[in-house]
């Protein structure tokens, strides 16, 4: 537990904390950094220019997953790095997400489904953490592990909802305000969109004070609570709103390949998409908001250039799992931090 | 009548089985503080050296045994050197998620060595069976019942009669004082990495006869387990042990009785319930968080 010169909770990540000192250079005051906008801006320019280079549908389907994993990636930088809570229910709420907009989206149009999706995981994930409240950390994560099994469970038991074997299909594709998303080149744009705005909302988050009582009640639990912060509506929020994100990520699974099924959330599958979102938030680095993001990225892509892995996909996950949290615990985005507190070291010792 | 013994029966086998497992993650709570989420690969583990020496290399079968539950608590060491040693000092949840590397990691190696395709170890006694109140009851189920009853008595007795458990005893009191007095708590966990790791290959042995051993079998078991540590507390190997067998006669009972197409979840169920009602568990810990 990192305090900064000015009496304020340090903005680490839960899992730094190697050596003290090198954490606290690590930290930049991310929240008040304009920075952020400028990359935000830079980010949507690229991702704008994305069509340009890709052409063939291949080359989407990659470009939508990446969206995709970014935008659960995000829903568990919520969950993990914010609130703190580890959970192992990702696949879960992805799930719940899905079917939920499938079944409103065939009646009643994408727009609404999507909504629902959102309402619904946001209201599940929130009601996991309120009734697990007052668990300890090991105790959440081991429940959540348990709840995903469960949601599992049930969808392979309630046929009528999930289709069964055969899948849910038929899910209308996206479509706005009457102008339908047909191609793949819109449906790009849409969750590309989606993402962004993911993002621009989790900035404007880590702006705002509340991100400040979230991390101080996350990294002092007691003296918060002493403090007079209500830290368990805090965390349910913060947990509902992670879920949020994930469920909004398995509408748009269900809006862009028109159906959906058990295949992809069921027990084996649920560890690797859990543990794929797991790697990709740990790789890309939990001390900011383009961590998870630049770790869907890359977790997307590469596997598709080096295709012969396909046997060893999950051996090398849990070895990729292992080596991030021994060698490079702040993940890719603290290598420049890295390198700019490993070079002043060396300056201060050239000035001595 | 009979239904009803065979049910208990195999609750009872299946508990034991569970409260090996659990078993091992109290011992290994109690000297360091972290739950290894790598306990039930480490069983999945035992049951595939088991077939590995027995069937493959169709060596004797004490021997395989034995050199099965050595190689198991080798594996329980490297664990602790890869997965716990180097993060010791860092907090909780980068232990938790090396630990669960770590079971993804076994699992793998699993599968690629053996493929996915579910194997069976023959079971010491056959497929004989032994009649009480006309209820079948596999004489497996029964030896499982018997090695657990006497492995938990060997481990009871190594914490509270021997110097190692008065140490394990020592450290899981107070890490600091313990070490001021000469204890040498690396080494220390170093054994109990093992040691709860051979625990779980000897699981891993028992159960292979009776659930055919396929890479997930470990991690599924191990669910259950965190359900009896839950309810029994995380420090309380008794507890444990008693919730343990809990967990798997209800479960059994939910099943023959109840709806059987919900087996699998009851445990998950009861984990869930016993969380929400109480969350440190029906006994509340007397170690906190240590590092």
């Amino acid at each position: 537990m990192s305090v900064t010169e000015s009496g304020q909770p340090a903005a680490t990540s839960p899992l730094a904390g190697a050596s003290e000192k090198l954490a606290a250079r690590l930290i930049r005051p991310a929240i008040y950094s304009r920075h952020q906008w400028r990359t935000w801006i830079a980010v949507t320019v690229v991702a704008a220019l994305v069509p340009l280079v890709v052409t063939s549908g291949y080359g989407y389907n990659i470009a939508i997953n990446s969206g995709l994993f970014a935008i659960l990636s995000l829903g568990f930088y919520f969950q993990f790095a914010l609130a703190g809570q580890f959970s192992f229910a990702t696949p879960a709420y992805y799930a719940i997400g899905a079917y939920t907009s499938a079944w409103v989206s065939i009646n009643h149009g994408f727009l609404l489904g999507f909504i629902a999706a959102v309402i619904v995981t946001a209201a599940v994930g929130g009601l996991t953490k309120l009734l697990l409240a007052r668990s300890p950390l090991i105790h959440f994560a081991i429940a959540t592990l348990a709840f995903g099994s469960l949601v599992v469970i049930v969808l392979e038991n309630w046929t009528s909802f999930t289709g069964g074997d055969q899948g849910k299909y038929g899910i209308p594709t996206a479509s706005l305000f009457g102008y339908p998303l047909d191609t793949q080149t819109k449906q790009y744009y849409l969750i590309a969109g989606v993402t962004l705005i993911c993002t621009a909302l989790l900035l404007l988050f880590e702006r705002s004070p509340a991100q400040r009582d979230l991390v101080f009640v996350r990294d002092m639990g007691l003296v918060a609570r002493t403090s007079g912060l209500r830290a368990n509506y805090l965390q349910v929020v913060a947990f509902a709103a992670g879920a949020a994100y994930m469920g909004a990520a398995g509408s748009l699974l269900g809006a862009t390949t028109g159906f959906v099924d058990l295949n992809s959330f069921s027990s084996a599958a649920s560890v690797s998409v859990g543990l794929l979102v797991l790697l990709m938030v740990l790789l890309g680095g939990i001390g900011m908001v383009w961590g998870p993001i630049i770790g869907a990225v890359v977790l997307t892509v590469l596997p598709q250039v080096l295709s012969s892995w396909q046997s060893y996909e999950q051996l090398v996950y849990a070895l990729a799992i292992l080596a991030v949290i021994l060698v490079l615990p702040g993940g890719l985005t603290s290598l420049p931090a890295e390198f700019r507190a490993r070079r002043d070291k060396l300056r201060q010792r050239g000035a001595r | 009548m009979a239904r009803f013994i065979s049910i208990l029966f195999s609750g009872i086998a299946d508990g034991a089985i569970t409260g090996l497992v659990a078993l091992g993650i109290v011992l290994l709570f109690k000297t360091t503080g972290v739950v290894n989420f790598a306990q039930g690969d480490l069983l999945s583990l035992g049951a595939y050296f088991g077939i590995w020496l027995l069937v493959d290399l169709n060596l004797p079968s004490g021997l395989s045994y034995v050199m099965a539950i050595i190689l198991s608590f080798g594996v329980g060491v490297v664990v602790e050197r890869v997965g716990y040693a180097p993060l010791r000092k860092r907090p909780l949840l980068a232990i938790v998620i090396s630990t669960f590397a770590l079971s993804l990691l076994i699992e793998a190696v699993i599968g690629l060595i053996f493929t996915n395709t579910p194997r069976t170890l023959p079971s010491p006694f056959g497929s004989g069976v032994w009649h009480v109140f006309g209820a079948a009851i596999p004489y497996q189920d029964v030896l499982i019942i018997i090695v657990t009853v006497v492995v938990f008595l060997l481990i009871q007795g190594m914490l509270q009669r021997t110097t190692l458990g008065r140490q394990v005893r020592a450290v899981s009191s107070d890490r600091e004082a313990a070490l001021l007095q000469g204890i040498r708590a690396g080494r220390l966990t170093m054994i109990m990495f093992g040691l709860s790791a051979a625990v779980a290959g000897l699981g891993g042995l028992l159960v292979a006869p009776i659930l055919s051993a396929s890479p997930t079998l470990g991690f599924t078991l191990m669910l259950g387990s965190f359900a009896a540590v839950v309810l029994g507390g995380f420090d309380r190997v008794g507890g444990a042990m008693g919730a343990a067998i809990v967990v798997g006669v209800a479960q059994q009972l939910l099943a023959g009785y109840v709806a059987p197409n919900l087996n699998e979840a009851y445990p998950f169920m009861i984990l869930l319930v016993a969380l929400i009602f109480r969350p440190e568990g029906l006994v509340k810990a007397t170690v906190g968080v240590r590092y």
